[in-house]
């Protein structure tokens, strides 16, 4: 996405109609919200008082009566501020804004236009602005094909700042909020992170952590799974799901994948069963959820818990119900490359049961039930108040993103089906795409040509964890898990995110395709 | 003197390199009639104006009421001007 954002006389241009209709008309395009604009409108909150004074003065001078003309000058602000983004004036950039020009408040407008993100560029009658290069200005007239021009951006992997630029003035507003309230840990956001994401889920309990791999830990301990017990999970996924079993003291129990969905096979996880079996952790990977009804059935008939490692699937859908909401625990993580993804490290864990819940508050908090009273082993696993503000603004957007997603999802899927083994998602299945994932031939090879081309990408995950050299000493060898071995040697993520463009989409495919052939 | 200039986005470059003595002088510039732009090339417009386009003129009238109708251009210096009116009968009078 673009930035415009509109000097003063523009703006006056369309309060004081000092120009033509048409150009009234286009101004108020400019400024009024639409659909599909590929571009967001900003004002420099510096612009304000300046505009107020001018406008009242107008005003006055044409013969309004002055009570009156300060109204309408403040009803035009208002309407104004509805419709445009504000840009912050930070303090910090005073000082470089005064030696930067002899105008001040038009250093303030090229300061502030350049914390933007994106492409970036101010809208004025008069091209007075020293920008530095960093920022274009553009007259009325030139605004139609500065918008038309391509970014000229690189592909990126995952676009955390045209995000950042969509939600700016609400992740400024909660930042700051609690940089006032002074919070820091456990303050008033993270209840109310909670309550919003619980609600999101539907259900009982979230328990907000400092992230996706403590959540992991903290629900094993809550099940009190320790030292020579077993736990089944899947080893086609990150490090920290077999890791969190290890370190609990608990062995992990690697059971092989569906060659499809890449989540932990079903039908083999019965033969997996001991006595000494404790939980099962199916991973909903890239994004997709597991089968839970199976893996549920099972789990009930011989009393076993169930923990969703969500960390790629917050927002997924099974069978209309949400991820994380499907088991007795589960666990997300709010990495920043996720789907939801704070500024840091967060993490949450979500459950119907009001003791697990109880001990998972307990032990996130140094298995803490009142202060300095501690009936519990726990961790250092609070998140921090700030990961929670940044959470809360990105969670006002958040089913728009997953939507977002899914289309693009499914455009890439139309687009490659003849050039790639694309993702299978099961009907009843809604993925939020965390990872779009395809298996290549020559996987080194594709990854090194599209590189060549400007098409970061990934692997997830080049080595299952059975075959890891840590996890060695559990005994699974070459061939015990051949579905996730055969994937993990094709497997290669492309890139995914929200604002992902119809442009960039078909520059990644005709990349690929150039890449394979 | 004549000196050869480029304009690029809001700045003159001269093409060969000069000193002044003076930060600031006035100086005379020759445009080429085809560079300027007037208001009435604006032909990129979407044949129908949005409807939040349309009611966002619709409440700027409903704001200014009577006082709503066509005004001369100004120019930046004319608006500094009248910003500095509002200053002086805020702060000096």
């Amino acid at each position: 996405m673009k930035n415009l954002v509109l000097d003063v006389n523009v703006l006056l241009d369309l309060w004081l109609q000092r120009v033509p209709e048409k150009v009234l008309f286009f101004i108020a395009e400019l400024i009024a919200k639409g659909e599909n604009k590929n571009y967001w409108t900003w004002v420099s909150s510096s612009s304000l008082s300046t505009l107020e004074y001018i406008a009242r003065r107008e005003l006055k001078k044409g013969g309004m009566e002055g009570e009156q003309a300060k109204q309408a000058t403040h009803a035009l602000i208002a309407d104004l501020m509805a419709n445009v983004r504000l840009l912050t004036q930070f303090s910090f950039q005073q000082v470089m804004a005064l030696q930067l020009s002899n105008d001040v408040e038009d250093a303030q407008i090229v300061m502030a236009a350049s914390n933007l993100q994106g492409s970036t560029a101010i809208v004025t009658n008069e091209k007075r602005f020293q920008t530095g290069g960093e920022v274009a200005q553009l007259s009325l007239l030139e605004v139609n094909t500065w918008l038309r021009q391509d970014e000229n951006r690189s592909v990126e992997f995952i676009d955390l700042k045209t995000q950042q630029d969509a939600i700016r003035p609400q992740l400024e507003h909660n930042i700051h909020r609690v940089l006032a309230h002074g919070q820091y840990i456990m303050g008033a956001e993270v209840n109310e992170l909670e309550e919003v994401l619980a609600a999101y889920v539907g259900v009982k309990h979230c328990i907000a952590a400092s992230s996706g791999t403590d959540t992991l830990l903290i629900a094993l301990m809550a099940l009190g799974i320790g030292s020579g017990d077993e736990v089944i999970t899947t080893p086609f996924t990150f490090i920290a799901t077999g890791e969190m079993i290890a370190l609990a003291g608990a062995k992990p129990v690697f059971v092989d994948i569906d060659p499809l969905t890449y989540n932990i096979d079903p039908n083999l996880i019965e033969a997996a069963i001991t006595s000494r079996t404790k939980a099962i952790m199916p991973v909903s990977l890239y994004g997709q959820c597991a089968d839970f009804d199976a893996i549920n059935l099972i789990a009930e008939k011989y009393k076993l818990p169930v923990i969703e490692d969500g960390a790629q699937s917050f927002g997924a859908r099974y069978k209309g119900r949400c991820s994380c909401g499907l088991s007795t625990i589960g666990s997300t993580s709010f990495f920043p490359s996720k789907p939801l993804g704070c500024y840091g490290d967060g993490g949450a864990l979500f459950t119907n049961d009001d003791a697990l819940a109880k001990a998972m508050q307990e032990i996130r908090v140094h298995g803490q039930d009142r202060r300095y009273h501690h009936p519990r082993i726990g961790i250092n696993g609070r998140m921090d108040t700030i990961q929670a503000a940044v959470l809360l603004a990105k969670m006002k957007v958040f089913e728009e993103e997953v939507t977002a997603r899914a289309r693009i999802g499914a455009r890439y899927s139309e687009l490659l089906q003849d050039v790639a083994v694309t993702p299978y998602i099961a009907p009843e299945n809604r993925s939020v795409y965390a990872q779009y994932t395809v298996q290549v031939e020559n996987r080194d090879e594709v990854q090194q040509r599209l590189k060549e081309l400007g098409v970061p990408t990934a692997v997830h995950y080049p080595v299952p964890l059975h075959l890891q050299p840590v996890f060695s000493c559990f005994g699974s060898s070459d061939g015990s898990c051949p579905v996730s071995e055969a994937a993990s040697n094709k497997v290669m993520s492309l890139p995914m995110h929200s604002f992902l463009t119809e442009e960039t989409l078909s520059t990644v495919v005709r990349s690929l395709r150039e890449a394979i052939i | 003197m004549q000196v050869e200039a480029i304009y690029h986005q809001g700045q003159i470059r001269f093409k060969r390199p000069l000193r002044f003595k003076y930060d600031d002088f006035s100086i005379t510039v020759i445009l080429p009639e085809e560079a300027i732009a007037v208001y009435d090339e604006i032909t990129e417009l979407p044949a129908t104006v949005s409807d939040a386009a349309h009611s966002m003129l619709d409440r700027i009238k409903n704001i200014l009421g009577e006082h709503f109708h066509h005004r001369p251009e100004a120019s930046i210096q004319q608006d500094r001007e009248a910003l500095f009116e509002a200053l002086e009968e805020k702060y000096l009078r």
